[in-house]
C-alpha cells in the first residue's frame, strides 16, 4: 500500500516536472552580462521640445538562442528637478510648496506583428507582485558595449551596480489576459521631494529614482548608476524557435504630484510615454 | 488501539491543515467597500494650473477655461470599489469609473488597475483615503485622455475635496478642482505631508 502511494507520487511529480516549462535562466541568477540598448527620454511640454528631460529610460538585453530564451532589463528614472523647471513652477509660494514622484510605470511590450502571433511569450517578471513597503534589491552586472556617455567605451563593459530603492507601496504588476507579450510593473518609490531650490531625499540609504538635473540622460545608467538607480525591472521570455531579428518596445511614464502647503491638498499628472524599440536576437 | 490513535491522529492533522487552508491566516475584519461620491466644481485651482498652457488645455478638453471659470454646472462622479489588501492597513487598491459632467456633456472615465490610495485613522476615528486615482477619459474631442483625480475623502461624513488632472505633459493637460477643502485639517495635513508615497 505504501509503495503503491510512494509510487503515484513520484510518477505525479514526474509528470508536473514536465508540465512546467523550463527556464534557461534557471541558475536563479539575474546578474550577468547584457548588451546596452541605449536610453532615451521624453523632453515635450505642451507640443513643443523643452530641451528638458521629464523623464528618462535606458534597456539592455541578452539571449540565448540555443534555449530560445532572452532576458531583457529596463531601467527608468524620474526628473523633479528638470519638472520643476519645464512647468515653469517657481514663484507659486505660499500656495505650492513641493513637487515629488507619485508613481513610475514601467512596461515591457513589443509591437512586432509576430508578438500577437504569440511568437513571444513572458515566462517571468522581477520584482514580482508585493503588498507591503517593499525594497527592490540592487544588483550588479556588466553591461557590453556600452552606449553612454563616452563613444570609446562602445566596445568595452562596465559593471554596473546599483542600490535598492525603496516603493514605499509595494510593486503592483498589470497585465491582461490574452496579452502575454505585454506587463506593467508600477513603482511608487519613496524619494523624497524637491521645493524650487534643494532636492529633499528621504530614506537611509539614499533611495533615488530621480535623476538630478545636473547629470544628463547619457549618463544615465553605466558609471553613475551606482548613485542613481531608478526603478528597475528584469523580464524574462521565451521567442518562437527560428524567430530573428525581433523587435521589444520596453516604455515608461512617470506620475508625478505638487503638493500645497497649507492644507495639503495634492495634484497628480503624467509624462508622456518614454520608449526605446529595439531587436534581440 | 495504538493504530486507531494514529489514524486519529492523522485524521486530526488533515482536518487542521484543510482548514487552515481555506481560511488563509485567520479572519479578515476589513471587507472590500463600494463607494459613490460626487462633487460640484469649484475654483480652488492651484497657481501653477492657472497658465495660458492650462487654459488652452482645458477649453479643448472639457470645453470650457477652468483657469478662470469660477461658477459653471459641472461636476465630477467617482464609482469606485475599495479592495482591502490582506495585512495591509495604509494602502488599497481602486477599480471604478465615473464623469465629469459639464452642462450636458459627460465625459466618462474608467479606473485604471495602477490605482493604489493611502488610508488611515484620525484620531477621531474616522477614516482618511487620500491619493491618486488613475483614469482614461473620452474628452470633449472623443479622444482619450489620461485622468488623474486627487482625493481627500472621509467616508464616514461624507466629506471630501478632488483635484483633476487631464492630458499629459508632453501635449497639455487641464485642471479643474471639485468641492471644498474648508474640513482639511491640520491633522490630515501632516498625516498626508510625512507619507512620501
Amino acid at each position: 500500500m505504501k509503495f503503491k502511494i510512494f509510487k503515484v507520487l513520484t510518477i505525479a511529480t514526474i509528470l508536473i516536472s514536465f508540465a512546467i516549462p523550463q527556464n534557461a535562466f534557471a541558475d536563479g541568477d539575474p546578474d550577468g552580462s547584457y548588451w546596452d540598448k541605449d536610453r532615451s527620454y521624453n523632453s515635450f511640454i505642451d507640443g513643443n521640445d523643452v530641451s528638458l528631460s521629464t523623464v528618462v529610460i535606458s534597456a539592455k538585453a541578452t539571449y540565448k538562442p540555443s534555449a530560445n530564451q532572452g532576458r531583457e532589463r529596463i531601467r527608468m528614472w524620474a526628473r523633479v528637478e528638470q519638472v520643476w523647471n519645464a512647468l515653469d513652477l517657481n514663484g507659486g509660494f505660499p500656495d505650492y510648496n513641493n513637487l515629488s514622484i507619485s508613481k513610475m510605470n514601467l512596461r515591457f511590450y513589443s509591437r512586432d506583428s509576430r508578438a500577437t502571433g504569440g511568437a513571444l511569450q513572458i515566462l517571468a517578471n522581477d520584482p514580482v507582485e508585493e503588498t507591503n513597503s517593499f525594497t527592490v534589491p540592487g544588483l550588479a552586472y556588466t553591461i557590453l558595449g556600452y552606449f553612454g556617455d563616452t563613444p570609446s567605451l562602445i566596445l568595452g563593459s562596465i559593471e554596473a551596480k546599483i542600490n535598492s530603492i525603496k516603493s514605499n507601496s509595494g510593486v503592483k504588476v498589470l497585465s491582461e489576459s490574452g496579452r502575454n507579450y505585454d506587463k506593467t510593473l508600477v513603482f511608487y518609490p519613496n524619494d523624497g521631494w524637491y521645493d524650487g531650490t534643494k532636492n529633499y531625499y528621504t530614506g537611509q540609504p539614499i533611495e533615488k529614482a530621480d535623476l538630478p538635473a545636473t547629470i544628463p540622460f547619457r549618463k544615465a545608467d553605466g558609471e553613475v548608476v551606482g548613485k542613481y538607480s531608478g526603478v528597475d525591472m528584469l523580464i524574462t521570455y521565451s521567442l518562437d524557435a527560428g524567430v530573428k531579428a525581433f523587435k521589444l518596445w520596453p516604455q515608461g511614464q512617470v506620475q508625478y504630484k505638487i503638493t500645497t502647503s497649507s492644507p495639503a491638498l495634492t495634484y497628480y499628472f503624467w509624462t508622456g510615454a518614454v520608449w526605446l524599440e529595439h531587436t534581440v536576437n | 488501539v495504538n493504530k486507531t490513535k494514529k489514524l486519529t491522529f492523522v485524521a486530526v492533522g488533515v482536518c487542521v491543515v484543510s482548514l487552515s487552508l481555506i481560511f488563509g491566516s485567520g479572519f479578515t475584519v476589513e471587507k472590500d467597500k463600494d463607494y459613490s461620491i460626487s462633487e460640484k466644481y469649484s475654483n480652488h485651482l492651484s497657481v501653477f494650473l492657472k497658465k495660458e498652457r492650462n487654459a488652452k488645455a482645458s477649453k479643448e478638453k472639457l470645453g470650457f477655461d477652468t483657469t478662470t471659470t469660477t461658477n459653471i454646472d459641472s461636476e465630477v462622479k467617482v464609482n469606485f470599489k475599495v479592495h482591502v489588501i490582506k495585512d495591509q492597513p495604509s494602502f488599497v487598491d481602486v477599480t471604478g469609473n465615473g464623469v465629469i459632467r459639464v452642462e450636458k456633456d459627460n465625459f466618462n472615465f474608467k479606473i485604471l488597475d495602477s490605482t493604489r490610495l493611502h488610508k488611515a485613522q484620525l484620531g477621531n476615528g474616522n477614516t482618511l483615503i487620500w491619493g491618486p486615482i488613475d483614469g482614461i477619459l473620452k474628452n470633449k474631442k472623443g479622444e482619450d485622455d489620461m485622468l488623474t483625480l486627487g482625493i481627500t475623502y472621509i467616508p464616514e461624513t461624507n466629506q471630501k475635496f478632488i483635484t483633476s488632472t487631464i492630458g499629459t505633459m508632453d501635449s497639455g493637460f487641464a485642471a479643474a478642482t471639485f468641492g471644498n477643502y474648508d474640513f482639511v485639517s491640520e491633522e490630515m495635513t501632516n498625516i498626508m505631508k510625512n507619507e512620501v508615497n
